[in-house]
């Protein structure tokens, strides 16, 4: 191969290979300046990664209380075996997340993320031997699942929030998303309401 | 002349001796010199230097990857960012360097070469921790494949060749059983015109070895790994098969080259040896009892290029079995012969005619035991003699736990066969040093 054309060829790789990283850094950075901001409530451990350092893993959820429309149920159950599906974005009055609606294309309107995993959330039902599980609800789950902390943070980090969550009962941490055009970016995850970073 | 560094410089200490017993006249010696140059002294030196080089880059890279996986909190987004894109540039600019005004020294190209690839893989991964980028381990080794493989053919380096094979290799050994993209294909069909090509200019290249060693594992791996996880079973045996029994007919064919071209004798020990572990294997009925194709297989195009790959590997090697066995190298014909075999038997197996196929098997390991004992002692090379004692072995082993024989004659059985492999070793080794 000549030089001229190595050049040209190495010029053009250049090329892709800062695209590939600018874009990215471009699709990410103006999702977090100018994306809308939901909480939404995670649970996490603390694993590594070889190349891209110590993580918290969180499993950011949306949960969609029963009663659910028939519709509805059948996007899911769609969902649920392996199916693209959409959920459609609103907030309560905390700015938590909350499931406005559920589909198998993106709303050409409104926030909305592409939904990674579903699954019914099942209940102790004591008082029906015949049916000891009820269903409450659909559990949704997303591709951003990885927090990534200093080195010495993340351990500290992943205690922090275990003594943070009641036996039994719900999660008091969330996760700061900022959604825009369907990608969720996160900004920040927080413990009763304080940066994890500053919750050691 | 690479080819000769080693026969030159032995010539050129030879002349003197030459000259000196009247063998040769000074003018003649003289016009060998010149016919063949001067012995380069500079090959010790240059292998210390690439491997120096080689090494270098990559404790640089990996050390960069490690320190920034540290994640400084000091450092805001825009700083990730420039270290990112700045790293990526650097590492470009030298690749630049090293072909503008180093493009002749091995160990700038190695060395820089080597070093872009790590870099890349650092820029993704930083800019994954800055942005808390969620997904597998999976889609930072697809982005980083992708965006390296062109990067041999613009260097020709054999570092940056095997860190792609390697990251390929590691990419498809961490895909989870519900993956199955079907890119890993499309790299390999990117990659291996690279290896080819170095096969055919540099066929006795240190370099080529490594890089053709490094493409079998990996191309072994991605065809294995992808029909582990599908609806069509029996393709793995068809695929390794296939492909193992391709490698052994192209380090075969042409005869004669083993010793002169290294990368033929490093392939073509292991994949006899894979060869006669997987024909073992077939040889039990199991193997051939669970064939069936799923209506999804058709449809999964990782699953479609591995059976397109298993298909062109078969005629590839069928083919050079043929001319193998006209020249007379029976046993590399009938390792080659392997692959139609196990197509055919495959597609029995699919008309649930099993039985075909372990039959065929025990045959074909027993018939290729005794041809590689028969050339190894023809041609006095115990190693090819011991391989065809191991595949004789390796079919009474697999006889012994799938017959219900007594121990006795088990036990005599083995007692004979070892008494055999003894028997055949010393005789071998007497003829060898008689003939010394």
């Amino acid at each position: 191969m000549t030089t001229p054309l190595r050049m040209t060829l190495l010029g053009v790789v250049s090329v892709l290979q800062l695209a590939a990283t600018a874009s990215s850094i471009f699709r990410y950075e103006s999702t977090l300046r100018t994306g809308v901001l939901y909480r939404i409530p995670t649970d996490a451990i603390d694993p590594a990664d070889a190349f891209r350092g110590r993580y918290v893993a969180v499993q950011p959820t949306i949960t969609m209380p029963e009663p659910i429309a028939r519709e509805t149920q059948d996007v899911l159950d769609r969902i649920q075996t392996g199916e693209k599906g959409y959920v459609v974005l609103t907030a309560d009055a905390n700015g938590i997340a909350r499931a406005a609606d559920v589909r198998l294309d993106p709303p050409t309107q409104g926030d909305y993320l592409q939904i990674a995993s579903a699954w019914p959330q099942m209940r102790e039902n004591p008082g029906e031997p015949n049916r000891p599980y009820v269903r409450v609800g659909y559990n949704l789950t997303f591709s951003f699942n990885r927090y990534y902390m200093n080195d010495a943070m993340a351990p500290q980090a992943e205690r922090r929030m275990t003594e943070s969550r009641p036996r039994n009962g719900e999660t008091r941490a969330w996760l700061a998303v900022k959604v825009k055009n369907g990608l969720g970016v996160i900004e920040g995850l927080y413990v009763d309401g304080v940066p994890i970073e500053k919750a050691q | 002349m690479f080819a000769m560094r080693r026969e030159v410089a032995w010539l050129h200490g030879e002349l003197p001796e030459l000259i000196e017993r009247g063998l040769l006249t000074p003018e003649t010696a003289d016009a060998l010199r010149r016919h063949y140059g001067a012995p380069d002294r500079s090959t010790a030196v240059s292998w210390g230097q690439i491997l120096l080089a080689s090494f270098g880059a990559l404790l640089v890279g990996g050390g960069v990857i490690l320190i920034l996986a540290h994640n400084w909190d000091d450092l805001g987004r825009p700083a990730r960012a420039a270290v990112a894109l700045g790293l990526l540039v650097l590492a470009q600019a030298l690749q630049a360097y090293a072909i503008l005004r180093r493009a002749t020294s091995v160990p700038w190209m190695e060395a820089t070469s080597g070093f872009l690839v790590a870099s890349v893989g650092a820029a993704i991964a930083l800019v994954g921790q800055t942005y808390h980028l969620g997904g597998s381990f999976e889609g930072l080794m697809q982005a980083w494949l992708w965006l390296v493989v062109l990067i041999p053919y613009i260097s020709g380096s054999t570092l940056a060749s095997l860190l792609f094979w390697a990251l390929l290799l590691l990419r498809v050994v961490n895909l989870s059983w519900r993956e199955s993209p079907p890119d890993p294909w499309l790299l390999v069909f990117a990659a291996l015109p690279f290896v080819i090509g170095n096969v055919r200019r540099q066929p006795w290249s240190w370099a080529t070895a490594l890089n053709v060693i490094a493409a079998a594992i990996a191309i072994f791996a991605v065809g294995t790994v992808f029909i582990g996880h599908d609806g069509w079973r029996g393709l793995w045996a068809v695929f390794d098969v296939s492909f193992l029994a391709a490698i052994v007919a192209a380090a075969s064919w042409p005869p004669g080259r083993e010793s002169a071209e290294p990368w033929r004798g490093r392939v073509l020990v292991p994949a006899w040896l894979a060869l006669i572990v997987l024909g073992t294997i077939l040889t039990f009925d199991d193997a051939w009892r669970t064939v069936t194709v799923a209506e999804k297989a058709y449809g999964d195009v990782s699953v479609m290029l591995t059976a397109i790959v298993a298909l062109a590997c078969a005629s590839y090697a069928s083919l050079q079995a043929i001319r193998l066995a006209q020249v007379g190298r029976l046993a590399a014909a009938a390792a080659a012969g392997a692959a139609f075999l196990v197509v055919v038997l495959h597609a029995f197996s699919m008309f649930e005619i099993e039985f075909a196929g372990w039959v065929a098997f025990n045959l074909w390991l027993l018939s290729f035991g005794i041809l590689t004992v028969f050339e190894g002692v023809r041609a006095q090379t115990l190693g090819r003699a011991n391989l065809g004692l191991l595949s004789l072995g390796a079919l009474i082993v697999a006889r012994f736990f799938d017959t219900d024989m007594s121990f006795l004659g088990r036990g005599l059985i083995f007692i004979a066969f070892g008494i055999a492999c003894l028997a055949v070793n010393v005789w071998m080794i007497r003829r060898a040093r008689s003939a010394a």
